[in-house]
């Protein structure tokens, strides 16, 4: 059963325009993505330090701090999120420049919107070491793509944020995940937060996988859940 | 010829050839000259001999020259021809060589002998000399011819003639010697000048190679430096200076297309992404979105209108723009949009001048020009200053409190595109302004100019002054 789509990637998008910012913005919600935004360089590289966030979407000419400037900080101080350089310098120069700062990928302004969102989702997938859309493990199969998972051959029937949670488990298998990290992700930054939404869809998406649910997405002790491989 | 290396060795060569020529020539004739004139000592002497062997024995008064015995044959060398005439121009004695062929009878003083080249026979040039013995005089000696020695002691002409064959092949050699010194000269001159210029030149040589190794991507390069030759130091300060104007203006054009790029490119993403947004999810639609992108749209247009105004300014001359305009109402025309901000602001304006204030140019320009400087006064002075209009000598002055503005930036403000914040944040404007003003003002046969200056309370003014080209 296809589920609306919620990615539980989060991406900071920091823009200058308004205009082109909340489209962005506004289509990344729309494929399901957590959007933080920031209107200038200084307000994005505190962001970014500050958060966690799985993509970051940075255009270069930004008031107080140029992009460029902002990226350079970042991979100083060891973030290694992902960046995409959003801008209206398009010479080969520039776009060397920019990746050579540390950028992952590049896009050139005016661009098609369908790129844009496939650039995005590809450098999500890269974050986690994933290559392709879809992610099996044991019976168990998730075509991010599609937003799909499937078991054993039967298709399970999530709702977005349980699909959202599976996602983010099934990209870092091993990996405990805290609660806060999960929260982050399935909320961006300006959503209301109910305090035990994590707890609950653990308990349905569980319930959901099988019987043996509680022994794919283990629970970590003070430390968060964990997701282990699907055995038939 | 369009060498220097060629024209130097052109010239050099023929000067040394000119002159090789003149002083071998020099050396040449000389040296024939002294050879001559050892010939003529050498044939005067033997005419003395001539004089005295005909004497003779017994010899004298009435003693005829075939009584006369031959001169002693190892007294003259070979190619050598005597003959004696008494005064008469009887012939007293005469060489067996001559073959009875008389030599010239030379014209000689008791005083001063005769010398002359002359041709015996065809193909044989001889020296003559000829010298006149007088009485009873003897040789070089001088002792009188007495009583008991008998001879010919009247007085005699005696010629002595030598052929110059020997001389003429001498010379010849002296010639041919010349000529190849000479010419092995002027080989070594042109290896040595080779060399030189070679060696000189190489400095210019390099130059030229470092030049045509400049590009736009390397406009940093600079030729002065304390290497260079003395000759050198002023062409490598000129092209210094043309490499410091190129690379500032491949740097604002640089950046002129960078900005452009960002204020087509940003606008057209803009709608691009909106529509494209309202078509995947119409849902999202909205008619704040049609709105905004109705000022995305009209902004673009601003922008191109404002390109295509300058590029068509540039071309424009300034003949038929300069009539006498009455600056008032326009000042009060386009300050009428700036002062609601201007309030808001906090600014105090000061409005100084003249209401029968003209200057030249063109009402529709100056309409440009006044709502570009007010606008841009009221938009970013310093919160709280204040903005004056006021006359200057010949001029127009828009001065505004500017804290915060750095004097690096004044002199680029008329750039297209600049602005303070690099950024490019804001719908409002451009960049564009300032240059729009600027390229009206020089339609008009004017100039605007920019400086930062110390206001009272010491804050930083901005002024911007619109004069003639030439204050």
């Amino acid at each position: 059963m296809k589920v609306r789509r919620f990615n539980p990637m989060r991406v900071l998008v920091v823009e200058d325009s308004k205009h082109l910012r909340t489209a962005v913005a506004k289509a990344l919600k729309r494929s399901g993505y957590a959007v933080d935004t920031a209107a200038d360089g200084e307000e994005g590289a505190w962001l970014a330090r500050e958060s966690t966030f799985d993509v970051v979407v940075l255009d270069i000419m930004l008031p107080k701090k140029d992009g460029l400037e902002v990226l350079d900080e970042l991979r100083r101080d060891g973030i290694e999120t992902p960046v995409l350089l959003l801008t209206a310098r398009n010479s080969v120069d520039d776009r060397v420049r920019g990746l050579r700062s540390g950028a992952d990928d590049y896009l050139g302004k005016p661009f098609e919107l369908a790129e844009f969102l496939a650039r995005v989702d590809v450098l999500c997938r890269r974050r986690y070491g994933r290559r392709s859309a879809v992610v099996e493990a044991g019976d168990l199969r998730v075509d991010t793509n599609a937003k799909v998972a499937r078991r054993g051959g039967q298709d399970l029937d999530l709702t977005a944020r349980e699909y959202a949670l599976l996602e983010l488990l099934v990209m870092q298998p091993g990996r405990v995940l805290s609660r806060t990290r999960i929260e982050e992700h399935l909320y961006d930054g300006r959503g209301s937060r109910v305090s035990n939404v994590v707890d609950s869809t653990v308990y349905h998406l569980r319930r959901k996988l099988g019987p043996d649910g509680r022994e794919i997405v283990r629970t970590r002790r003070g430390q968060g859940y964990v997701f282990e491989e699907a055995r038939p | 010829m369009k060498s220097i290396r060629g024209r130097i060795t052109i010239w050099m060569l023929t000067g040394l050839a000119l002159l090789w020529l003149a002083g071998g020539t020099a050396i040449y004739l000389t040296s024939r000259a002294a050879m001559l004139a050892q010939i003529d000592t050498e044939i005067q002497g033997l005419s003395r001999q001539v004089r005295a062997q005909s004497r003779g024995p017994g010899g004298g008064r009435g003693r005829r020259h075939e009584d006369a015995g031959p001169v002693h044959s190892a007294v003259f060398p070979e190619h050598t021809y005597y003959q004696v005439w008494n005064l008469d121009g009887e012939v007293l004695l005469r060489s067996e060589e001559l073959g009875g062929q008389d030599l010239p009878r030379l014209d000689a003083s008791a005083e001063l002998a005769a010398f002359a080249t002359v041709e015996l026979r065809p193909g044989t040039r001889v020296r003559l000399a000829a010298t006149h013995f007088a009485a009873g005089r003897a040789g070089a000696g001088g002792r009188r011819e007495g009583r008991g020695q008998g001879g010919m002691n009247e007085p005699v002409l005696v010629a002595v003639a030598r052929s110059l064959e020997e001389f003429e092949a001498e010379s010849r050699k002296l010639a041919w010697g010349l000529g190849l010194i000479g010419l092995l000269a002027a080989a070594g001159a042109w290896l040595l000048l080779s060399l030189a210029l070679r060696h000189g030149l190489r400095p210019l040589r390099q130059l030229g190679e470092a030049v045509a190794t400049v590009d736009a991507s390397s406009l940093d390069v600079r030729f002065g430096n304390t290497d260079m030759p003395r000759e050198l130091r002023p062409i490598c300060a000129r092209l210094d200076g043309v490499m410091d104007r190129l690379q500032q203006s491949f740097e604002r054009e640089r950046r002129f297309s960078a900005d452009l790029a960002h204020e087509l490119r940003t606008p057209i993403a803009e709608l691009q992404v909106m529509t494209e947004l309202s078509l995947k999810w119409p849902e999202e639609r909205t008619e704040q979105q049609i709105h905004d992108i109705r000022g995305i749209a009209t902004r673009m247009r601003g922008v191109v209108d404002t390109l295509l105004q300058l590029a068509s300014l540039e071309g424009e001359g300034t003949e038929s723009l300069q009539d006498s305009v009455v600056l008032a109402d326009l000042i009060r025309e386009a300050w009428l949009p700036c002062a609601g901000l201007a309030a808001k602001r906090d600014l105090e304006v000061r409005i100084e001048w003249p209401e029968d204030g003209s200057m030249p140019g063109n009402p529709e320009l100056w309409r440009h020009v006044l709502g570009n400087l007010l606008a841009n006064a009221a938009e970013y002075a310093t919160a709280g200053g204040r903005i004056i209009v006021e006359a200057g000598e010949h001029s127009l002055r828009v001065l505004n409190t500017a804290e915060g503005l750095h004097p690096d930036q004044v002199g680029r403000m008329f750039e297209r595109f600049w602005r303070a914040d690099s950024s490019r944040t804001g719908a409002v404007h451009c960049g564009l302004g300032l240059s729009l003003a600027s390229a009206c003002a020089e339609a008009m046969g004017l100039h605007l100019t920019a400086t930062l200056r110390q206001g009272p309370n010491e804050a930083p003014e901005l002024v911007m002054e619109l004069g003639d080209r030439g204050a």
